[in-house]
């Protein structure tokens, strides 16, 4: 019972390496018992402690740091190959971004769809073919039909109201709605020379070519043999 | 309306040799502190596998890891904690993966794992005792692992360790004390019965 209360001390002695308190080495002195038991608690140290050298100072293979520099001369050339790399947080960013566009363009669609766009789809006639006017400033021609490379789309009408009008879906450059839409009326009332000007201000000067009308009164088709032997 | 865009070839080439010269760059700091620190990952990865080859994998893995996030590393002195802590993390998930591969071939095949040497006494002696403190070490919370195993290493101060695990030195001390306590605790049945027998 007596040992009891130096048993603690006993061990926290051995497993810090400190000198004994004096009341402990005054009993350590008289007891046997202490003795064997701080001895076993001592080399159970010295064993943990000889275990974890053993463990964590193992030998370096020699070729290892060989190895790493190998591997790393590889993951170098695909660094090269690669080019920069784009952090993850802009690849996020940005997607979110286009998500918040397109949610965004959504609503503003659905709430002028209604007003703008339809308004505009009116003007023109159900058997009018689609058309795109991007690059017919100041000419007098009916625009090109839209083209994958063109970067201007400014129609934004959805779905819903081109099934319910059964319009047309037209691209139009920003500012020449009405332009476009005085070319439909005159092509509807069969006036062929509207001037498509672009009313730019800056080219106020630029006055419209204007075509005259082909007329092609008769169409004789010959066949090449014919031809040759004439 | 077309769009139009700008290419300027000589800024082109210029941003590609600037890139190349960063790569270059940093694949030249980045070996200087492979030559220092190398060793420690394997040594790391070791104290926790007990296997070269596994040890030798995940220390070259851990190292590709921080090569390839070594632009994220702001502060350069913080390299050999940023690594110690990537190769203990790796070296772990390895042994828990190697543990569940060795569960399921046993459940397949039933022949013992390891025959001890059946001839000298005090082989067997060692080797269970390896085995003993191997487990015992295993069992230990991760955080006093690392410390035990990184202050066990040759040629590292208790400071040294504190800045490797980013502590203070007073945690430190008290995580190897009770490491080491706790340690001592589960090998005392062995010391006792090999003293009794």
């Amino acid at each position: 019972m007596l040992c009891d209360k130096y048993k603690d001390a006993l061990s926290e002695a051995a497993a810090s390496s400190a000198p004994l308190p004096s009341g402990v080495s005054q009993h350590m002195s008289s007891c046997v018992h202490c003795r064997e038991l701080f001895a076993a608690q001592q080399s159970v140290f010295a064993l943990v402690d000889t275990g974890l050298r053993s463990r964590a100072n193992a030998i370096v293979p020699g070729n290892f740091e060989h190895r790493v520099r190998a591997a790393l001369e590889s993951e170098a050339a695909q660094d090269r190959k690669r080019g920069p790399a784009v952090p993850a947080w802009c690849s996020l960013a940005a997607a979110m971004l286009m998500a918040i566009v397109l949610i965004l363009n959504l609503k503003h669609g659905g709430k002028e769809a209604g007003a703008t766009y339809v308004a505009e789809s009116k003007l023109l006639t159900s058997q009018q073919a689609p058309v795109h006017s991007s690059n017919s400033v100041g000419l007098d021609m009916p625009a090109r039909p839209y083209s994958r490379g063109s970067s201007l789309r400014i129609s934004r009408q959805p779905k819903a109201s081109v099934r319910l009008h059964d319009e047309p879906e037209v691209l139009v450059p920003h500012g020449q709605e009405e332009l476009l839409a005085k070319y439909m009326q005159g092509m509807a009332t069969r006036r062929p020379r509207v001037t498509l000007s672009a009313g730019l201000q800056q080219e106020e000067s630029t006055k419209a070519v204007e075509v005259p009308a082909i007329e092609i009164s008769e169409l004789v088709v010959t066949p090449l043999s014919d031809l040759s032997s004439n | 309306m077309q769009e139009l865009v700008l290419i300027q070839p000589i800024r082109a080439a210029e941003d590609e040799w600037s890139r190349e010269a960063a790569h270059a760059a940093k694949r030249r700091e980045f070996e200087e502190r492979l030559a220092e620190c190398g060793s420690l990952a394997y040594r790391v990865a070791r104290g926790v596998l007990r296997n070269d080859a596994d040890a030798e994998d995940v220390a070259q893995e851990a190292l590709l890891r921080a090569y390839r996030r070594f632009d994220r590393l702001r502060d350069a002195q913080r390299f050999r904690g940023w690594l110690v802590r990537i190769v203990f993390r790796l070296a772990l998930d390895r042994a828990r993966s190697v543990k569940r591969r060795e569960r399921r071939e046993t459940e397949w095949a039933q022949p013992a794992r390891r025959a001890s040497p059946p001839t000298a006494e005090e082989l067997a002696a060692s080797s269970e005792f390896q085995a003993l403190f191997d487990r015992a070490l295993e069992e230990l919370p991760e955080k006093l692992r690392l410390a035990l195993l990184l202050a066990a290493m040759e040629g590292h101060t208790l400071e040294e360790v504190a800045a490797m695990l980013n502590l203070p030195v007073g945690t430190v001390k008290s995580r190897l004390f009770a490491g080491r306590k706790k340690l001592a605790e589960k090998l005392q049945c062995y010391v006792t019965n090999t003293k009794t027998r």
